[in-house]
């Protein structure tokens, strides 16, 4: 399941998003001054991927029927495609990085480094746990549309930088690399502990309760 | 017909979607382990909502469905390694190849990866897909599509195949092939249970039919016996093939009727 369902996020359909959101990337790093370069790459590359995250169970129309067929529990399944989505996100990141930051004027030191892997931290696991809420809550099968993932992936990236308030305010404003760090990890046990758990519950019966 | 012969019992099922649809009315039906069982009925008859409640896919507004002598239940994980569906709409995940896709259906039903891999090349060559390579599924044409999704249910050899209308929209040599493999699964001891409109088709390969009309079972019986099963019932006591008794059934309308002009 892990394999497939990040086999599926890197199809050839998929490219169109990355494509306009790695351009939209690109914009944003010339111009100085403002969101470092890094972070940047990070609210691109999640808001690129909110396929991944906010629409789990319908990665195409058919997928929450077929995956009710097959004999896997479903903390499995959910627990799975998000540590597929942490593997994206994280080689997606790599990609963007790579692309984005060749049109950037700054070459980003060990420090902004180290800041950007907390960045990634801290949001990746409220992530998961709002995503996964809004797939069995707003479950969309009208999966494949561009012009329709641009849009949801716009409200993606304001979705990332709400997400990232805590970091704004532990690392940059309070300059507390550990708060920020623990705050992460206390995200991580609430996925692991409650997210996965209650979105498999929610998952099972959502066929046969809509 | 004992309870111990029956793989699938449905028990006076009943599904309504709005007030005043009961797609599904009291249904109950019985199907022999070992059989090949027909399930033909007119369109909206309520073959396909009862086959979406046999595989979890909707639930019932009442009754009982037990499959394996087992209520049916969404952890059941044995229930669902028994059984394998071929939908209406075949079920895949479109971006992946069909050998790909095969192999993670083998993979998830619990076969080895060796073996689903071994299996979905032999499967592969039997339905004449081999050569489609890397081609996602969602680039196959009908035939392909219905002959990947009934590789796909059969793959971990399940001991009951369910197949809602697998000859439709199909050209002559897939549903050769679609007719064969039923043929061998049940001749290796897979119950096979099937909708379809082709009642040629249904008489030729089925060992028992029921027919379900405004949403219930108005006629079960074996297939050898249908030239003299309906006697008492139906304006005719004897009919020269299914086609006449279920034409005769569902519509009481009866086989000789003319057009004065023609």
């Amino acid at each position: 399941m892990f394999l497939a369902d990040l086999r599926q996020c890197f199809s050839l359909r998929r490219l169109p998003v990355y494509a306009v959101f790695a351009a939209a990337g690109i914009i944003l790093v010339v111009q100085r001054g403002g969101i470092p370069p890094l972070i940047v790459v990070w609210i691109i590359t999640l808001a690129a991927l909110e396929f991944q995250f906010n629409n789990i169970l319908y990665h195409t129309p058919a997928e929450l029927e077929a995956l009710t067929l097959l004999p896997v529990r479903w903390e499995g399944i959910i627990g799975a495609k998000n540590l597929a989505t942490i593997t994206a996100s994280i080689l997606t990141g790599i990609g963007m990085a790579a692309t984005i930051l060749f049109f950037s004027p700054y070459a980003p030191g060990g420090a902004a480094c180290l800041d950007a892997a907390l960045f990634f931290w801290s949001v990746i696991f409220p992530l998961l746990i709002i995503g996964n809420l809004r797939s069995v809550q707003e479950a969309r099968k009208d999966v494949g549309r561009t012009g329709n993932a641009l849009i949801q992936a716009a409200g993606m990236a304001i979705l990332v930088i709400f997400c990232a308030l805590p970091y704004v305010v532990l690392t940059v404003l309070a300059g507390s690399r550990i708060g920020t760090f623990l705050l992460g990890a206390a995200a991580a046990y609430s996925w692991m502990r409650w997210s996965v758990p209650h979105t498999a519950g929610r998952a099972k019966h959502l066929l046969t309760t809509q | 017909m004992n309870l111990q012969s029956s793989i699938l019992e449905i028990e006076g099922l009943v599904k309504v979607y709005d007030p005043g649809h009961r797609a599904v009315d009291g249904l109950s039906v019985r199907v022999p382990r070992g059989s090949i069982f027909g399930f033909i009925g007119l369109n909206g008859a309520g073959k396909t909502t009862t086959i979406r409640i046999v595989a979890g896919l909707d639930s019932p507004t009442a009754g009982t469905v037990r499959l394996f002598g087992r209520d049916i239940n969404p952890d059941d994980l044995e229930m669902k390694r028994g059984t394998g569906f071929v939908l209406d709409e075949p079920l895949y995940f479109d971006w992946m190849s069909g050998a790909e896709y095969l192999r993670f259906v083998g993979t998830m039903e619990g076969l080895a990866p060796r073996t689903a891999e071994q299996r979905s090349d032999e499967l592969l060559n039997f339905f004449d897909l081999a050569g489609k390579g890397t081609a996602p599924i969602g680039t196959f044409s009908t035939g392909m599509k219905k002959k990947i999704s009934l590789a796909a249910a059969v793959i971990h050899r399940p001991m009951l195949v369910v197949l809602d209308e697998p000859l439709e929209g199909i050209d002559a040599l897939a549903a050769s092939a679609i007719k064969e493999t039923l043929t061998m699964m049940a001749a290796g001891g897979t119950t096979v249970f099937i909708t379809s409109h082709v009642l040629d088709t249904v008489e030729k390969l089925c060992t028992e039919i029921a027919i379900v009309h405004h949403g219930r079972v108005v006629l079960q019986c074996r297939t050898d016996e249908i030239r003299t099963r309906a006697k008492g019932s139906l304006p005719h006591e004897t009919f020269d093939s299914l086609e006449e008794l279920f034409v005769e059934t569902v519509s009481g309308k009866t086989r000789k009727r003319r057009l004065s002009f023609l």
